[in-house]
């Protein structure tokens, strides 16, 4: 259990190390592509992102986005700029506001209730048992009527 | 064939009512040669849309445009085989090809149990010929394929060129086999329920036929996901569109019944939630047909707006309630056996394996109708995509594959700390090393690294599970380790199937997550003769090509491609301009590599062409998701078949026979 242990904290350790380590500085052209991969192209072909899309008014956006990151603008700034411009749809994810909240964390809260569940049912354990003969008979798929019909057999044999 | 077909589309509706009455007649009152002719029935149901899909075949091919269907999705210039496949380009077609496999898959279910099941086949054929009915409604009174025009024009309309494709020629009719697939256990579930015959004969009957549909729904949005990478030209393989999302949703309640059936079979528990699951799974494999026809959800994969919605929306709500509502009048028959005897054991992570599986399908659920939601709640329309689904439903992906790496690992009933210490020290072991060697390649992404190390663990918990009996094995009956491995795993199927699963599994992951997190892409124009670099990629723009056949003009650029300074190949990106079709269609040149993929789109370019535009992605690992989803689907394959029986089996089984013999 000790050897456990220390793997499980080392592999911890890894992940917390990891995680104050992200967030390398990224490079404009990467800051583009971040920027296109959450906006939805308006030019009607059904949800596909900026960055995905080939189409003319694509390209145009995605130029746009070049020039407005060249330019210092930040981030916040272009969402900002395109959801005045077209709306929320343009957004590729509902931002987390408002009634959209229930958008976002749903999932996560069926998700909990599930787990909740499952604690719950393992909370009303049975005490640890040897499986009685009864039990082997009823996981094994016998009905009461087979059963009594064996009984009889084996009592006459 | 017109008349044929239409007949025998009339014909089938009536054998189906006749069927779903007969049947329910039959099983009632108890009465065998009622039941026979219900189930002769279905069989008639499969040789009546048998010819009516012959019948447009033929009308297909013959060019046959006084029929609107055909006229609609068809032309003279096309080749053959798209012809052919122009079957299910529209929705009455593909209708009709959902009857024909249908009709099929009850017949096989019927005619496999002419002499089992007796107690459940009178239900059975009940569901089958009633869900049949539905289908056959829609295709004689709302959408008949065999409807003709006053005046049948000179040439069809053609096929959207994009669906010219091989993966279009395939990815219908498999994804098709995995939707209606789930109608036999669906069927065998209600079967179980209204006959009260609860114990587990319908799940031994049906785990075979959910095995078949979970393989066939694999490889068909497999093929989807392939199509779309290689034809759309978007640089990816999954747009997370309502349709795709459909698409999936079945899958999950698939997966979820394969394994909560273990549980069933083995502990006697989770007898209702295997009820509900397969309810569920059959639900959203009509749900998913709905989204497709009804209009209400936008998406790329959508047939025109249809007057179908609210008939699909009928079909739903009753078939819903009518499983509900055997599910609450039996439930006091469905109580579990046994009950959970502690959190740390394999009950317990099945379980939780299943909530997974039920949450990351309800996340997918939510995201596709949220739109709808939000829309009717604030009166403003919002996009839910991909960003939203990657971001919803990592933690759940990353805990399933966690899970998948425990399950078969932790003990039953009650994991002490000598089976932890015995089972997970190694795995656990090759998880952190995989976690290490990411950060060693320069992964320094947290989601990335934690899906890396998780998948490490499953991988090596498999091998460790393969060593493990192999090497018990050997002690049983000394042979060679290889000898031992292969007489493991064909003596246990259900096991060491599932581990080859778990393996694609873990692989697919590592592929889907490499090439969302690592992936780049660049737009750029370039003149003749210049070149530009992605990554270790260097691009040589040479020149552009036109030219011409009957059915298109294509324009290609010519791509010279070196990887690390070193000549590897050209590659040659396309736009092709039917000349049925308005919209350009975009022919994308990929060169793969188990590595990344190099994926190239000709996006504009100039009326001189000596100037063009390109979409440039490198997208790593892309290959190993194909095959993960590959070894997935072998394994899906291998756990069909029946266990080889040991020497002692076999030997048991030929002395009882002979004593059967003697006896005789």
């Amino acid at each position: 259990m000790k050897r456990l242990s220390t793997l499980s904290a080392l592999f911890v350790w890894c992940a917390c190390a990891t995680l104050w380590a992200q967030e390398p500085e990224l490079s404009e052209d990467e800051k583009v592509s971040r920027i296109t991969g959450n906006l939805v192209c308006q030019c009607g072909c059904a949800n596909l992102l900026v960055r995905s899309c080939g189409c003319p008014n694509a390209i145009t956006v995605s130029q746009e986005v070049r020039k407005l990151v060249a330019e210092g603008t930040s981030e916040a700034k272009v969402f900002a700029l395109y959801e005045e411009k077209y709306g929320a749809q343009v957004l590729g994810a509902p931002k987390a506001e408002g009634f959209n909240i229930v958008g976002w964390i749903l999932p996560f809260v069926v998700t909990g209730f599930g787990t909740l569940f499952v604690v719950a049912m393992a909370k009303r354990l049975k005490p640890a048992q040897e499986e009685s003969p009864e039990t082997d008979r009823k996981s094994a798929g016998i009905s009461e009527k087979y059963r009594k019909l064996l009984d009889q057999e084996l009592k006459d044999w | 064939m017109i008349e044929l077909g239409h007949y025998c589309l009339i014909a089938c509706f009536l054998l189906c009512v006749y069927g779903t009455v007969a049947a329910s007649l039959g099983g009632y009152r108890g009465n065998l040669p009622l039941v026979r002719s219900a189930e002769n029935s279905v069989v008639g149901n499969f040789v009546t849309v048998l010819v009516a899909s012959v019948s447009l075949c033929w009308l297909f091919l013959t060019d046959q445009y006084q029929v609107e269907y055909v006229a609609s999705y068809s032309a003279r210039d096309i080749p053959t085989v798209y012809k052919f496949t122009a079957f299910w380009g529209g929705q009455a077609g593909s209708l009709l090809l959902w009857a024909l496999v249908l009709s099929s898959f009850a017949m096989i279910a019927v005619l496999q149990n002419r002499h089992k099941n007796r107690h459940l086949m009178p239900y059975v054929t009940v569901v089958l010929s009633g869900a049949l009915t539905f289908f056959m409604i829609l295709l004689t009174f709302a959408t008949n394929p065999f409807d003709t025009l006053p005046v049948a024009p000179a040439d069809g309309q053609g096929l959207n060129p994009l669906l010219q494709n091989f993966y279009m020629i395939i990815h219908p009719p498999i994804l098709y086999l995995g939707y209606v697939g789930m109608t036999v256990p669906f069927a065998f579930a209600m079967a179980a329920l209204m006959s009260g015959r609860l114990d587990t004969s319908w799940i031994r009957s049906t785990r075979r036929w959910t095995l078949v549909s979970w393989v066939f729904l694999t490889v068909g949005f497999t093929l989807g996901g392939t199509w779309a990478y290689e034809e759309l030209g978007w640089g990816g393989y999954w747009a997370w569109d309502p349709v795709e999302n459909a698409s999936f949703m079945p899958w999950f309640f698939a997966s979820a019944f394969l394994h909560s059936v273990m549980i069933t079979e083995k502990k006697g528990m989770l007898k209702m939630w295997n009820f509900i699951l397969i309810l569920v799974a059959f639900e959203l494999s009509i749900f998913g047909t709905f989204v497709t026809r009804s209009g209400v959800i936008s998406s790329v994969h959508s047939f025109a707006l249809s007057n179908l919605g609210p008939l699909f929306v009928v079909f739903l709500a009753s078939s819903t309630s009518f499983g509900l509502f055997w599910i609450f009048y039996r439930s006091d028959q469905l109580k579990s056996e046994q009950r959970m005897q502690s959190f740390l054991s394999r009950e317990a992570t099945f379980l939780l394996n299943n909530l997974l599986f039920v949450s990351i399908c309800f996340a997918i659920f939510w995201g596709t109708v949220f739109p709808i939601i939000s829309e009717w709640v604030r009166g403003e329309k919002i996009t839910v995509g991909p960003p939203f689904f990657n971001k919803v439903t990592w933690p759940l992906g990353l805990a399933l594959l966690t899970l998948t790496g425990i399950c078969p690992l932790i003990a039953w009933r009650k994991a002490t700390a000598k089976n932890f210490r015995r089972n997970f020290l190694f795995p656990l072991g090759g998880g952190l090393l995989s976690g290490l060697i990411a950060l060693g390649l320069g992964v320094r992404l947290l989601v990335p690294l934690l899906f890396y190390s998780a998948a490490g663990f499953v991988v090596l918990s498999i091998f460790f599970e393969f060593y493990k009996g192999a090497r018990a094995r050997q002690v049983i009956r000394p042979t060679h380790f290889l000898v031992a491995l292969k007489d493991l795993t064909l003596m246990n199927k259900r096991r060491y199937g599932g581990f080859i699963v778990h393996f694609g599994v873990a692989m697919a992951f590592v592929g889907i997550i490499s090439s969302s997190f690592f992936s780049v892409e660049k737009l750029v124009t370039l003149k003749q003769g210049e070149q530009f670099e992605l990554r270790h990629y260097t691009l040589t723009f040479l020149e552009m090509v036109q030219r011409s056949d009957p059915e298109k003009d294509v324009v290609f650029a010519r791509l010279q491609v070196f990887q690390n300074g070193e000549e590897t190949g050209k590659l040659f990106p396309q736009k092709h301009f039917h000349h049925k079709s308005e919209q350009p269609m975009t022919e994308v040149a990929i060169r793969s590599t188990l590595r990344d993929d190099l994926y190239v789109v000709l996006s504009s370019f100039d009326e001189k062409l000596t100037q063009a535009t390109f979409h440039v992605f490198i997208n790593p690992l892309v290959q190993l998701i194909w095959i993960g989803i590959g070894i997935m689907a072998c394994g899906g394959i291998f756990l069909f078949f029946p266990d080889k029986k040991s020497a002692s089996k076999v030997t048991a089984l030929r002395n009882r026979k002979v004593v059967r013999d003697e006896a005789a």
